[in-house]
């Protein structure tokens, strides 16, 4: 009895930690109205889908709030960043979403047409990825490798983008093989 | 067995609490009391009038705006504390919704004027009116029924049409923060009903 005691506190602890780079990213279910392009862009053909659907050799997630105002500072810098990749023919190698923790569809649209958003943006209104990620601070950055399977996080960063050409110098270096 | 497992089922509650404001300098208030008030004002009630000193200067009074704009009072526990820390520059960033709707944001807490001048640098600014109903403490939310037994206010939302009258209320559960699409569609039916 303990033990079970033990072993779920353990797990709950677990859950909760902050993942970095090393761990896993968690393959959790993103949820949001999608367009026609964006479904293409990420080679999935139904709303609702795992992060390993994604199909792609790795992914950018961006952990954000409307109600965050670095994130509302980073956002211009995130699509430069984002547009950047494309003009290097990096697309179809890395592909960008954002996760809007306690954001509401409504917020989530509102912030994508605020900030000309182009990647796609989920919404996930009862913090349950957040959760799944061990609460990080918003805004956070991950880039998760999916290429067979992997799921490996390559490089994590927890707060504002100070320097917008070294973070796109970074998603190079860690994708160009 | 049983009590194991509920104690079990506790810590993990207190473990995935919501998430709290990501700024270290906002003080950690925990889990509190939903609704601790109860209101003295409904729906199609004349809005008391106020007048309260404003962080930009001056005093505003509640009757400037009767026959001119639908006024949006938002009225926020205390300064320095989670989900207050992050829904006013949420509405910062939406202040072309409420314009949309021909609405006046006032945010209203019941810290002094200094208080509320640091706590809004530190959130980045914010453009929209915001008062102190510091002294007498919190006498404006005491007027609607908003002030709790610990002397901050509710998280409270409440709709003032041009003439003057109450046409929503929403005293949220402190420690969450409201959904902006649901103000925001209660402006959209206002105008569309006037």
């Amino acid at each position: 009895m303990k033990r079970l005691t033990l072993i779920l506190l353990v797990l709950a602890l677990l859950c909760t930690a902050p993942a970095r780079a090393g761990d896993l990213f968690p393959d959790v279910t993103l949820l949001g109205a999608m367009s026609d392009t964006q479904k293409e862009y990420l080679g999935v053909s139904t709303e609702g889908f795992k992060i390993s659907d994604i199909k792609a050799e790795y992914v950018f997630v961006e952990v954000y709030s409307m109600y965050c105002p670095i994130c509302q500072v980073d956002a211009p810098k995130l699509e430069d960043i984002h547009t950047k990749i494309g003009l290097t023919g990096g697309s179809d190698r890395i592909k960008f979403i954002g996760i809007g923790a306690g954001n509401t569809p409504f917020e989530i649209e509102f912030y994508r047409k605020k900030f000309s958003v182009a990647f796609p943006l989920f919404e996930d209104p009862d913090y349950i990825i957040h959760k799944a990620l061990g609460e990080v601070g918003t805004p956070s950055f991950y880039l998760v490798k999916l290429k067979g399977g992997s799921m490996e996080i390559l490089f994590f960063q927890e707060g504002e983008i100070k320097d917008t050409d070294g973070l796109f110098k970074i998603l190079m270096d860690k994708t160009v093989q | 067995m049983k009590q194991c497992i509920r104690f079990t089922a506790f810590m993990v509650c207190l473990l995935v609490a919501p998430a709290l404001a990501d700024n270290p300098k906002v003080y950690p208030v925990g889990s509190l009391k939903p609704v601790d008030s109860v209101l003295k004002v409904k729906v199609g009630d004349p809005a008391p009038d106020f007048e309260l000193p404003a962080l930009k200067g001056g005093t505003v009074r509640l009757s400037d705006f009767k026959g001119k704009k639908n006024v949006v009072l938002s009225f926020v526990p205390a300064a320095w504390t989670p989900v207050c820390s992050d829904q006013w520059p949420g509405y910062n960033l939406a202040m072309e919704l409420f314009d949309q709707s021909n609405a006046k944001l006032i945010g209203i807490s019941v810290d002094n004027t200094p208080t509320q001048y640091a706590w809004t640098k530190e959130m980045g600014g914010i453009e929209f009116t915001i008062l102190s109903d510091f002294w007498p403490h919190g006498a404006v939310a005491d007027t609607y029924g908003l002030l709790r037994s610990s002397g901050e206010a509710e998280r409270a939302l409440i709709i003032i049409d041009m003439k003057g009258i109450i046409r929503y209320i929403d005293v949220h559960d402190i420690n969450l923060r409201p959904d902006l699409g649901i103000l925001i569609g209660e402006l959209q039916k206002l105008n569309q009903q006037d």
